[in-house]
């Protein structure tokens, strides 16, 4: 990511997408 | 680089499916977060932290790092070591998409592939796409083929282009 970012910014660009990615795994686990 | 680093961590899963995701996207990002997490909890300047997590030497410290702490964590050698290496590929991906200094206090060198953002999206989608095929085999098989796994990698192929066109949103 671009350095230059403030760092709340860079936090948030990486934890929103990593929850969204975790959410999306931990579903396509799910035992059915 | 920015959803490249989200290839790399799903490939890191799709080599050894053990890992944790969490795990393996919080290595991916091991730098990042640690900058940040530093500037935010403790206010060290960026200029003051970043050479130390984003060099060549200073990048290969936090691999190690992550790889230590997983190892004893999780007692699994071979997780470890591709944890650290997911961190260190932070690093060297930087030096493709941005500059960084190569040690504290050294020359700032990098393909900065920022500059031309068709490129630098075909490499990060790329990253994505081969980190998506690799940990999508380990789905369970009738998950495979699914709107959740082709989820993953439209958002972040979408996240991507996304960052590459924000001037136009955000300004600057």
């Amino acid at each position: 990511m671009e350095m230059a970012m403030s760092p709340l910014l860079v936090l948030a660009g990486v934890l929103i997408p990593a929850t969204v990615v975790l959410a999306l795994d931990a579903y396509l686990r799910r035992q059915t | 680089m920015y959803t490249g680093h989200f290839g790399i961590a799903l490939a890191a899963k799709g080599i050894d499916d053990r890992l944790p995701l969490w795990a393996c996207i919080a290595a991916a990002f091991a730098p990042d977060l640690v900058i940040s997490g530093s500037q935010i909890v403790a206010g060290i300047p960026q200029k003051s932290i970043e050479p130390l997590v984003s060099s060549l030497p200073g990048g290969l410290m936090l691999a190690l790092l992550v790889g230590l702490m997983y190892k004893w964590g999780a007692k699994s050698t071979w997780g470890s070591l591709i944890l650290a290496g997911a961190s260190f590929l932070h690093v060297v991906a930087d030096f493709i998409t941005g500059r960084a200094h190569l040690w504290p206090g050294g020359p700032e060198v990098g393909l900065h592939l920022y500059r031309f953002e068709y490129a630098d999206f075909a490499l990060e989608s790329s990253l994505v796409i081969a980190g998506w095929l690799l940990y999508h085999r380990t789905l369970p098989k009738h998950k495979q083929r699914t709107w959740p796994a082709w989820l993953i990698l439209a958002f972040l192929i979408g996240l991507q282009l996304f960052f590459e066109i924000r001037p136009l949103f955000l300004g600057g």
